[in-house]
């Protein structure tokens, strides 16, 4: 009862706090929504479960794909362009961020573990590409938009109304410098580290982008990530890791605190090169350099800055990529398994979705990686977990986007191709 | 001994026509289809398909990465989806236009690597040039 009554209480001196920050305008219903007022925006969207659409999801997609014995994959809800997920503690609501406009929600009502309704999740705030939605332990959801990020405070009690308070963390036009702005390599990832901090992945908005760019870049953190306080007052935000072309999947290690992250890699430079990463981080800061953009993708150098002597502040804090993935198979959202369903061999390895290529002869990705770690916690073998989304014509059925653990243990699986997300359970049988 | 001779023979023809079957069999295909809102699968594009050996003589052709960029710079700088993803100017399109001719003039006298540093500078441009 203390913690209830010192949260609002909290809440209370917040929302004094917004209110004083706040113009009208654009921000208007931000202001309102993070001072507990009405917007009298209506509900939101709801997207119909029960449809053919959902019906051919299952004959023409989902019985297509392979998964190791014991395994089976069903539809967990219909969600439009669904990119990255993130599960909630006590509801077993999903936040499913997108690349345009919406934000969704998808609950399990009725406590089958597939999800009832798919609703359009605060529907009052206007989102600008919101990617990453991510959760936390103690119940606040944050949504890592291409240049905001916001805060939900005990977004699971609010969701059902279309006035979800809420509160940005970094304000509009504050995450990077909006002539950084871009439409790709924007959809952003956030994650809660061991730290109690929100960390945030930001690609950089070129193929390669010029050497003139690098001073800004690095203390930016574009082509990096960063990270902050996670709840208003003093962000001190701090670059973690540069060097990183277009990291769109990240997760800590639940052991060790490692930081693990995806990569996608340089374009152009050929149907079978680079390779795609998966890194661990070699530390956290700013000296900590992953490659780019002298390194295209493991060890081969970029066309761009091949003829170039990479800087001794580079060279000297180089970290390697633990795994090399096939070229322009788009690694992007990823988690460590950590739940009982699954046999013991997946604890703590790291799921990861390909999302598939666009620019290669040979379609590759649209299927669901698992690296499995050694005693030492480096990357010791990869291998396919699920994969038959791409028909052998080299038609795409669906593309992977991110994968996270559902609150039983099986894991859900988004598409933004077919524009839903799937869930795998294991039952042995 | 002549029928021993034909039998040999019989079976290394039998040999290479299967590994030559199998690696026609194992094709590469690209095609693009996707959902349409009333819920059906729609072809948009016909798949195109060749051979492993095909692909595999592709990747390994002297020439490959000469068309390679040639195609690449096409994507990006030609075609009206790739021009649309970039900040360009027309100054910088005409100046990777220019490049890109030069770099397959090069390439079809036969002097790839002379091409291809073409192609790479306009490629470079392309690198450079902020995606919307």
């Amino acid at each position: 009862m203390k913690k209830i009554i010192s949260f609002v209480v909290s809440l209370f001196f917040l929302s004094l706090f917004y209110n004083s920050v706040f113009a009208a305008g654009d921000d208007e219903n931000i202001a309102k929504l993070s001072s507990f007022k009405k917007t009298g925006t209506a509900a939101g969207e709801v997207i119909p479960q029960n449809t053919k659409f959902a019906e051919n999801v299952k004959a023409n997609i989902i019985s297509k794909v392979n998964l190791p014995a014991g395994f089976k994959i069903e539809l967990f809800a219909v969600v439009p362009d669904a990119r990255h997920m993130a599960v909630s503690r006590n509801k077993a609501t999903v936040w499913i961020g997108t690349r345009k406009t919406k934000v969704w929600q998808a609950t399990d009502r009725d406590m089958d573990n597939i999800a009832d309704t798919v609703e359009q999740f605060s529907p009052s705030v206007s989102f600008d590409i919101p990617n990453g939605p991510c959760y936390s332990d103690d119940g606040h959801l944050y949504i890592a938009e291409r240049n905001r990020v916001l805060w939900f405070p005990a977004a699971e009690y609010f969701m059902e109304s279309p006035d979800t308070v809420a509160i940005p963390i970094i304000n509009q036009g504050d995450l990077i410098p909006p002539e950084e702005e871009s439409y790709n390599h924007t959809a952003r990832v956030c994650v809660i580290g061991p730290d109690n901090k929100l960390y945030v992945s930001m690609g950089q908005p070129f193929n390669v982008a010029g050497p003139d760019k690098y001073p800004l870049y690095d203390e930016v953190g574009i082509g990096g990530i960063i990270r902050f306080n996670r709840f208003p007052g003093e962000l001190d935000r701090e670059v973690v890791a540069i060097g990183i072309r277009n990291s769109v999947g990240h997760a800590f290690h639940p052991g060790n605190g490692d930081l693990w992250f995806t990569d996608n890699q340089v374009d152009g430079m050929g149907d079978e090169t680079p390779p795609g990463e998966l890194n661990k981080a070699c530390g956290l800061g700013p000296d900590v350099w992953y490659g780019h953009p002298y390194y295209g993708g493991g060890n081969v150098r970029t066309n761009e800055y091949k003829g170039k002597t990479i800087p001794q502040a580079y060279k000297s804090k180089y970290c390697k990529p633990q795994v090399e993935t096939i070229a322009h198979a788009a690694d992007l959202g990823m988690m460590f398994y950590t739940g009982n369903m699954f046999p013991a061999k997946y604890k703590n390895a790291i799921f990861y979705a390909q999302h598939g290529s666009w620019n290669a002869v040979k379609p590759r990705g649209a299927r669901v990686m698992v690296t499995f770690l050694d005693s030492a916690g480096n990357a010791a073998k990869s291998e396919v977990f699920a994969d038959g989304w791409m028909t052998e014509m080299g038609t795409y059925l669906g593309r992977p986007v991110d994968v996270q653990q559902y609150v039983d243990g099986s894991i859900l699986v988004s598409d933004d191709k077919a524009g839903v997300v799937y869930r795998i359970t294991y039952s042995g049988t | 001994m002549k029928n021993f001779f034909l039998g040999i023979l019989f079976l290394l023809f039998s040999t290479v026509f299967a590994n030559a079957t199998a690696d026609d069999k194992n094709e590469v295909c690209s095609g693009f289809a996707k959902w349409t809102k009333d819920g059906e699968f729609k072809q948009i594009r016909k798949s195109k398909c060749m051979t492993e050996n095909e692909y595999q003589s592709y990747l390994n052709s002297p020439e490959y990465l000469c068309n390679y960029y040639q195609k690449s710079i096409w994507k990006e700088s030609e075609r009206e989806y790739g021009k649309k993803q970039y900040k360009y100017t027309e100054e910088k399109l005409k100046k990777i236009k220019a490049l890109k001719d030069e770099g397959k003039a090069l390439c079809d006298a036969g002097k790839f690597k002379e091409g291809e540093s073409k192609l790479i500078e306009a490629i470079t441009i392309i690198s450079f040039t902020m995606l919307k």
